[in-house]
């Protein structure tokens, strides 16, 4: 995986919920952006952000098709754990062990490790506009 | 997230089954299943109860197929005495027909905390092999029959036949099925579009109890030679196609008549 984190399900079930129920949801974009850096994870839908505690292993930014994160939000309170690990790569989203596949799911930004922890494999900038910075810092031009 | 299933479906209160009828437990021995795991002590509950921050074992769901008869009289009682709820997939073309559950038994399932599941309306053969309408059809239709007798929502489903493919979860999911429980023995979860699908362990009448109760305590080895087995299964599936079908078909009419759909 080339973000991983660590966050109360509950907390995250709730975040989802608020970016998804959001009054603003009804612009153009399809896609939600989940970035996790030093010990914070931040949903952001449309210019509708939450933002939550996670464990951040290994930081950076997501861009999850609002459909998966609709499936996020339907199955995530049966998984009925207190903490789960959600891990992305290219064309996928991890939560523990279950896998959702689709090729929306992008890496825009190259991953950065937390201090401490290894790198893992990195990723290729894939959208102009957000670009690579250094280790645990996203700088997005907007 | 990680679950065992375990898929069983009519339950007869004989002495001798018909030949070949491998899907029927006898009284007798689903209750021998049900002390079995009842000393492993697994956390037997539903995937409604499930719903709830907190949980840490790994869950068991115990599943009834086709919405048979036998799991209404006997099953649920049996369920409850242990403090159990099971999950009842019902074909609702069958509803009301000889040796399946009416639609009162039905609803008095669901008001005694046991979660009613679409088993499709007609229980296609090869439910991967229809067109997406007919997927639509067959789940749409299904859970609003079902809606309409429990009064509420119908989130979950089974795949009838045990022909699974995404494109068969992918039409669940706007059919309002949060969760589709197929035929593939795996605890593994996986997602399509917004479903959240489940693999089941088949329990069936040549089923020793002592595996029904290891397969639910996790034990790898039961788990492992059926994963072996269905994979033999799937392959001879692919290569068979319609034929594989039709000698099932012809096998079923001949050893297994309970196992037909039955008449109007």
């Amino acid at each position: 995986m080339v973000i991983e984190f660590r966050t109360s399900a509950a907390d995250l079930h709730r975040a989802c919920l608020r970016v998804t129920q959001s009054d603003s949801m009804a612009g153009d974009e399809n896609s939600a952006l989940f970035t996790a850096t030093s010990q914070k994870l931040g949903i952001l839908v449309k210019g509708v952000s939450e933002t939550l505690a996670a464990g951040v292993q290994i930081a950076g930014t997501a861009s999850v098709p609002l459909t998966i994160l609709a499936g996020v939000v339907h199955v995530l309170p049966y998984f009925g754990e207190k903490t789960v690990e959600i891990g992305f790569s290219r064309g996928k989203m991890r939560i523990d062990t279950t896998v959702f596949h689709n090729r929306g799911i992008l890496l825009p930004v190259r991953a950065a490790v937390c201090p401490g922890v290894p790198r893992s494999e990195t990723e290729r900038c894939s959208r102009p506009d957000i670009l690579p910075s250094a280790p645990g810092q996203i700088r997005v031009l907007l | 997230m990680r679950a065992i299933s375990l898929c069983l479906h009519d339950v007869l209160d004989v002495e001798r089954l018909r030949p070949g009828d491998v899907y029927t437990l006898r009284l007798r021995d689903f209750c021998e299943h049900l002390s079995e795991l009842n000393q492993r002590n697994p956390a037997v509950e539903t995937i409604q109860s499930r719903r709830e921050w907190g949980k840490t074992q790994v869950p068991v769901f115990l599943t009834f197929d086709d919405g048979a008869a036998g799991a209404y009289t006997f099953a649920a009682d049996l369920l409850e005495k242990q403090g159990w709820r099971g999950h009842f997939f019902i074909t609702t073309d069958w509803v009301g027909r000889d040796g399946y559950m009416d639609r009162h038994q039905i609803r008095e399932l669901h008001s005694r905390g046991h979660v009613i599941g679409s088993h499709s309306c007609s229980h296609p053969e090869r439910m991967s092999r229809l067109s997406t309408q007919e997927l639509l059809r067959e789940w749409k239709d299904s859970c609003a029959i079902l809606a309409d007798i429990v009064g509420c929502q119908v989130r979950t489903a089974s795949v009838a036949g045990g022909h699974y493919s995404p494109r068969v979860a992918a039409a669940a999911a706007p059919a309002g099925i949060e969760v589709l429980f197929n035929s593939e023995p795996t605890s593994q979860a996986t997602m399509i579009a917004e479903c959240l699908v489940l693999g089941r362990y088949s329990i069936q009448s040549f089923t020793a109890p002592s595996v029904s109760g290891a397969i639910a305590a996790g034990r790898r080895w039961p788990r492992w030679k059926q994963s072996m087995l269905w994979d033999v299964k799937r392959v001879l599936k692919t290569i068979g196609g319609e034929w594989y079908v039709t000698l099932r078909r012809q096998f079923l009419s001949r050893f297994m008549p309970t196992q037909q759909p039955p008449r109007p």
